[in-house]
């Protein structure tokens, strides 16, 4: 195989992952939305920052994944 | 949907408190007149009266029962909810919905590890770094979904256990209004 194609194949499993992270992005807002209305404590739906924080988190992983598939992508 | 707010629980706690007090007093001072008439008061008259005062001396005496079982109650429902936070509004019927949602995500998230897992060889590609980076913020988040369902998991099991212990000692109170009327009156 050669450097071209391991970069195309490399591409497209990036972009499995990256439909993968919409995908757990749009699950973590379900579980918001389901927590905000049925659980809290002292007047916060419980966890709401380690979620926020894990939303930041997919979103920054969901960023690198964009960028990691435009280098690749350049380099073709 | 269960709604606790520990403030007012103690608000309606010590007005409990204080009520029992009372009643405690009027009952004291009521049983002792009614002692000290029924040693001088000896007639076909008082007859009557001395059987209605039974029952009704009966049923002060359950009444406040009752109504101190009811203060260990909301004792027991202060206290244990207190250990969860001041506030608390959880809807258990929702419990297996949410925990259903964080194993979708826990799930998913194990998914795209594999799928980084899978790459293969990508030491060719000057931004592997990245990739690799990229894993292993997901298995944080893996870590911190498989926190949360764990903690969810046991403040749900908190929240029943306490709502199971409520429903135990709900069925054993049953309050019952008493009335002197009906010996006010014959009297």
């Amino acid at each position: 195989m050669d450097d071209k194609e391991k970069i195309l194949r490399l591409y497209y499993k990036m972009g499995s992952i990256q439909s993968k992270i919409t995908e757990l992005q749009n699950d973590i807002n379900t579980l918001t939305q389901v927590l905000d209305n049925n659980f809290s404590i002292n007047d916060k739906t419980v966890y709401k920052d380690t979620i926020e924080s894990n939303k930041n988190i997919a979103s920054g992983v969901k960023n690198s994944v964009n960028t990691v598939r435009y280098y690749l992508r350049s380099s073709l | 949907m269960i709604e606790v707010d520990i403030s007012k629980l103690a608000d309606v706690i010590a007005v409990y408190e204080n009520y029992i007090k009372q009643m405690d007093d009027n009952n004291f001072q009521l049983i002792s007149e009614y002692n000290a008439i029924r040693k001088y008061w000896h007639d076909q008259k008082c007859i009557n009266m001395y059987s209605s005062f039974d029952l009704e001396k009966n049923r002060i005496i359950r009444n406040a029962d009752n109504l101190k079982y009811q203060l260990k109650l909301y004792k027991y429902i202060r206290s244990e909810y207190s250990k969860l936070g001041n506030k608390i509004s959880c809807n258990l019927r929702k419990k297996d919905d949410v925990l259903d949602k964080v194993n979708i995500i826990i799930r998913c998230l194990n998914s795209i590890i594999n799928k980084y897992d899978n790459l293969g060889d990508i030491s060719f590609f000057s931004g592997a770094y990245m990739i690799r980076a990229e894993r292993s913020s997901l298995v944080k988040l893996l870590n911190s979904f498989e926190n949360i369902r764990d903690g969810l998991t046991e403040k749900y099991y908190e929240i029943s256990e306490i709502e199971n212990q409520i429903l135990e000692m709900n069925s054993s109170i049953k309050l019952e209004n008493f009335s002197l009327n009906n010996y006010e009156s014959e009297v």
